[in-house]
């Protein structure tokens, strides 16, 4: 039997982790949610549902905030290494999810 | 590569052809056919690799989106040297852009709950551009051509 991943046997753990990376986000990160399940292949993963500005969201502004975003995520919680949990991110801007009121952003 | 690179310009064509109101359809186009731009641009880069042509076609279907996916995974697991730092770096940017987008594909594919907003269309077109910019400096690389052998051959379990 595989072993239980440390994000899932060690949630509470985790989510210190990614509060502990919050105050290193760049300009035009407003806020984040997180989600624990499984992607399309049955693997365990963490879902980063993040909020931008209108500014930072501009196609010409988008990457580099998105790469910077989840390079921090990346380079201090390390989800797939450490964790073991698939990271995947979806990022919209303030204005979109003020019209969608998507939950699992707020 | 044409077909790839065709995809890829598709995509963003999809993402913007309603610049005031997507449409739910065309957003959802645009992701999956990001995926699909980097999924070919992969098996494009493989099956050249194949010294016989009129047997391309038949190799290039025997890929796996699982087994590509793993592939993908093990390379964002493996610590590699000081002296492969810059191919590793940008073959690491693939990697992730492949399973990242695999994952927006099915969710834009086969969940008809969510909806889905331009920034996330183009994200994931940012995300291919990466990684086919990264795909062009390092493709003839060693560590670039035994990523394309691992996303064809399905690792045993045994």
């Amino acid at each position: 039997m595989p072993n239980r991943p440390r994000g899932i046997a060690q949630p509470a753990e985790l989510v210190k982790s990614l509060n502990g990376v919050y105050h290193l986000m760049p300009p035009g990160f407003v806020k984040w949610n997180y989600t624990f399940g499984n992607d399309w292949s049955g693997d365990p993963a963490v879902f980063f549902w993040v909020v931008l500005s209108d500014e930072a969201s501009n196609p010409k502004n988008l990457r580099q905030v998105t790469s910077a975003i989840a390079n921090i995520v990346t380079q201090n919680v390390d989800p797939l290494n450490e964790w073991g949990l698939i990271p995947y991110f979806s990022f919209r801007s303030q204005s979109e999810q003020a019209e969608l009121k998507e939950e699992v952003f707020d | 590569m044409a077909l790839a690179d065709d995809l890829l310009e598709q995509a963003q064509h999809l993402a913007t052809r309603e610049p005031k109101r997507p449409r739910q359809a065309s957003l959802r186009r645009a992701i999956s056919t990001a995926d699909y731009s980097l999924f070919h641009l992969l098996i494009a880069a493989t099956i050249l690799n194949w010294k016989h042509p009129h047997q391309r076609a038949h190799v290039a279907r025997e890929f796996d989106h699982r087994s590509m996916k793993d592939a993908s995974n093990k390379i964002l697991k493996t610590e590699f040297g000081p002296s492969d730092a810059v191919v590793a770096r940008h073959l690491k940017t693939v990697a992730q852009a492949f399973v990242e987008l695999q994952q927006h594909r099915h969710a834009a594919d086969y969940n008809y709950a969510k909806r889905w907003t331009k920034t996330e269309a183009q994200t994931d077109i940012d995300t291919a551009i990466a990684a086919f910019q990264s795909w062009k400096i390092i493709r003839k690389e060693k560590l670039a051509q035994d990523y394309l052998v691992s996303l064809l051959i399905r690792e045993r379990k045994d």
